[in-house]
């Protein structure tokens, strides 16, 4: 493979050269490289899902399909670990580099006590605030986006959520390929589990596979939104308050923006009504798409719906809280914080092909039985893949 | 965007192609050589008149006002006029005709909220219902009225950019709605006299080295108080932005509401850090209370009438201005936020803080008859 010689010539060439230029042009190219991996991936795996559909009795079975899918996957892995091997190897021989220009005889021992002068300085109670301010500034980018997202805060957060996304609920996604490359793009999904961890793995999904590694803007419901820490920390890794205006906003900012039309009737489901779809709002989802002109995708999650099992919901304390309910689950008031933690289902993320509503006419969006009509219709079809991926799930925990 | 948008951009080409295009009035009408101004002693009224003085096109500026400006200029005529009274509107009118006034800017709005709400809410909503008569009266033809933001108020509801077209609701603390009911007596006198052109700039909170107001002494005391969970995202334009924005405004013939913003947004949490003060969270269920414990107490000058600022999006959107005013900040959130912290620590130690130079990056012509009056 043209792909594996390419390998080969990047892996010869750090041993033979060592100038810093070298280095630049073959991180550059490992880049590429991995960008091309990723491009062709992508393309074999609609290729595949294309024929799945199609002509799905080329294949013996479904799950003969899954299996040369799951190896596809574990080759890309395999790349993947090769190519980063690669990637530290650089990163460790430019370190070394700029240590043998930086090297000076003194700076070890002077280097000690001024880390030692730190700390002495840093636990001084006279200086603690100006730490904490400092410390407080490390975490954060000094000037947010215009929607409150936080770059810095993000790589900080995002361990959590890659392991999550990785290990945790071993998410699949399928489809990938679907989301546009470039300029809008209104992803519409079935809402479950309580907090919008949904929303959350989507973004991950979108950033980790796609080829273009997009960040994702996710619509979080009012009441999360304001509720205290949680709604600006969710600001700050990308979340924007569910309204209109906000989602017009940032569709016009170019941006692929999450939305759940289910809203708090899909986060609050009770168990017992688990992937069955609640009412899908009045259709505004439409309207945004036919007025900025922007691809809607479809997204069915299956698994989120299990992470919390909802056995009831409670107003009376809730509305003494100001939030519409406090969720009864078999660990939540029981084990008190520690109910808190999500249960590992096993995860699938099934991205449909984009729809296009550029045929309507620009004044298509005042009609209301039009809009309703498609609403539903995006509806149906979440429910008919979320019906068709159940009845091939063997287990709520292995999938 | 939608229809209304799309309008506006036709309209800027058609009516605005006289319009400045670099930040310099390039022509000026007899309009501006005899130039009205209300509420002169207030810290932007104080930086925009100082401004307007400089200019060499303007020939006289009548300030009307209960207290004399502290701009010493030869150009500046001061008349005692108290906005609150009866029969201020008939004394403010006879000056507008005798003098051949065609141009004014009303800026007798205050900041924020003060110690005397009484007193703010007269001079706001009674004020402004004495300037307009007397507007109508001396058939002026332009007037310039410097708001804020905080008019749309700081709602739950709020986009997170509102624009120019945001409905204004009479909800919320005292100084919002009595500074909707101006906003509307603004609209109303719009429709009925359509000879004048209204122009109303909105600014969002002005800091700036120099700077002395409620959303300033925010960030100076020692104490810096805030909602427990709460990190709204801010928005601040700096003083000299604000100037530059209020002279385009004036020599331009734009009408209706401008959102004057700087660029960008900066989460409150991170202005805290940047000040560099003690941050004192305190629980929602006992917000109102503490705030107005320290509003009293004088630890800080914040009343609890403050607090949803502290809890919810209040951010404008300024593209308008730009579309139409052709002005572009120079100044983001962050830096004008930093510009105020940095001249306080210098004050601190000793070093006085120059006024920034304002009419400096527009060097006028010596030949146009520039003397730096002040």
């Amino acid at each position: 493979m043209s792909t594996q010689k390419n390998q080969e010539s990047t892996r010869s060439s750090p041993s033979s050269h060592s100038g810093q230029e070298d280095l630049i042009s073959l991180s550059s190219n490992v880049f590429k490289v991995r960008r091309t991996l990723l491009e062709q991936f992508s393309r074999i795996e609609r290729d595949m899902e294309k024929r799945a559909k199609t002509h799905q009795e080329q294949f013996a079975s479904r799950d003969e399909l899954n299996t040369v899918i799951e190896r596809l996957h574990d080759f890309r892995s395999e790349l993947d670990n090769v190519l980063l091997k690669i990637e530290e190897k650089i990163q460790t021989s430019a370190e070394s580099m700029r240590s043998s220009i930086l090297e000076k005889p003194e700076s070890s021992a002077a280097g000690r006590e001024g880390s030692l002068d730190e700390v002495v300085k840093g636990l001084n109670p006279f200086n603690l605030r100006r730490t904490y301010h400092e410390f407080s500034l490390s975490l954060r980018s000094e000037e947010v986006d215009a929607f409150g997202f936080d770059p810095i805060f993000d790589r900080f957060v995002r361990p959590v959520f890659e392991f999550l996304y990785t290990k945790y609920w071993r998410v699949e996604t399928y489809g990938i390929s679907n989301i546009p490359r470039s300029g809008p793009c209104l992803m519409v999904g079935n809402h479950s589990g309580s907090l919008p961890y949904d929303a959350t793995m989507l973004k991950m999904a979108v950033l980790k596979e796609h080829a273009a590694h997009r960040e994702v803007r996710f619509m979080v419901e009012d009441f999360l939104f304001h509720f205290p820490f949680l709604g600006s920390m969710m600001n700050r890794f990308g979340g924007v308050r569910a309204s209109q205006e906000n989602a017009q906003q940032l569709l016009n900012a170019q941006m692929p923006v999450v939305v759940f039309p289910e809203g708090v009737k899909g986060l609050g489901k009770l168990y017992r009504d688990k992937y069955h779809l609640a009412r899908f709002g009045r259709g505004g989802f439409i309207r945004l798409c036919l007025r900025t002109r922007a691809p809607l995708v479809p997204v069915a999650f299956i698994g989120p719906e299990e992470i919390h099992p909802m056995l009831a919901r409670e107003t009376f304390f809730a509305s003494l809280l100001g939030i519409p309910y406090i969720p009864v689950t078999p660990t939540f008031p029981l084990l008190g914080p520690a109910g808190l933690i999500p249960l590992p289902s096993k995860w699938f993320i099934h991205i449909l092909p984009a729809i296009d509503l550029t045929q309507y006419g620009p004044d298509a969006e005042k009609d209301r039985v039009l809009v309703y009509r498609l609403a539903q219709k995006v509806k149906n079809q979440i429910q008919e893949v979320i019906v068709e991926q159940l009845k091939n799930r063997r287990s709520i925990w292995m999938g | 965007m939608s229809k209304r948008s799309r309008k506006d951009n036709e309209t800027s080409e058609t009516a605005d192609g006289e319009s400045p295009k670099d930040g310099l009035p390039l022509s000026t009408g007899d309009v501006h050589a005899k130039i009205g101004f209300t509420g002169a002693s207030s810290f932007r009224g104080h930086l925009v008149l100082k401004r307007l003085a400089e200019l060499p096109h303007v020939k006289e500026i009548h300030v009307f006002d209960i207290k004399a400006p502290l701009v010493h200029a030869a150009k500046v005529v001061f008349h005692r006029v108290d906005l609150t009274r009866d029969g201020s509107d008939e004394l403010v009118a006879s000056l507008l005709i005798k003098n051949d006034i065609k141009f004014l800017v009303h800026g007798a709005l205050f900041s924020g909220p003060g110690r005397n709400p009484g007193n703010r809410r007269e001079v706001e909503t009674i004020g402004t219902f004495h300037v307009l008569n007397a507007l109508a009266e001396a058939k002026v033809e332009r007037c310039v009225v410097l708001g804020d933001t905080f008019v749309y108020g700081a709602h739950s509801q709020n986009p997170n950019f509102i624009t120019e077209s945001h409905s204004l609701k009479p909800l919320g603390p005292d100084f919002v709605r009595a500074r909707v009911d101006v906003e509307k007596q603004l609209v109303e006198f719009a429709k009925d006299y359509p000879a004048c052109e209204v122009c109303v700039l909105r600014f969002a909170p002005i800091l700036g080295p120099n700077s002395t107001n409620v959303r300033a002494r925010y960030f100076l005391v020692g104490i810096i108080p805030k909602v427990l969970g709460y990190d709204p995202l801010l928005q601040f334009i700096h003083e000299d932005d604000a100037v530059l924005a209020a002279q385009l405004a004036v020599f331009s013939k734009a009408r209706g509401a401008f959102n004057i913003v700087g660029k960008g947004v900066l989460p409150l949490s991170t202005g805290i850090h940047l000040s560099g003060r003690f941050p004192v969270p305190v629980a929602t269920p006992v917000c109102k209370t503490v705030f107005s414990l320290g509003f009293m107490l004088r630890l800080w000058d914040l009343p609890s009438s403050m607090v949803p600022f502290f809890q919810y999006l209040c951010v404008a959107d300024g593209s308008r201005a730009e579309k139409l005013l052709h002005f572009k900040p120079r100044y983001s959130s962050r830096q004008a936020l930093k510009a105020l912290i940095e001249a306080a620590r210098l004050r601190s130690v000793g070093f006085s803080v120059p006024s920034s130079a304002l009419g400096e990056e527009h060097p006028l012509q010596a030949d146009e008859g520039f003397v730096r009056v002040i």
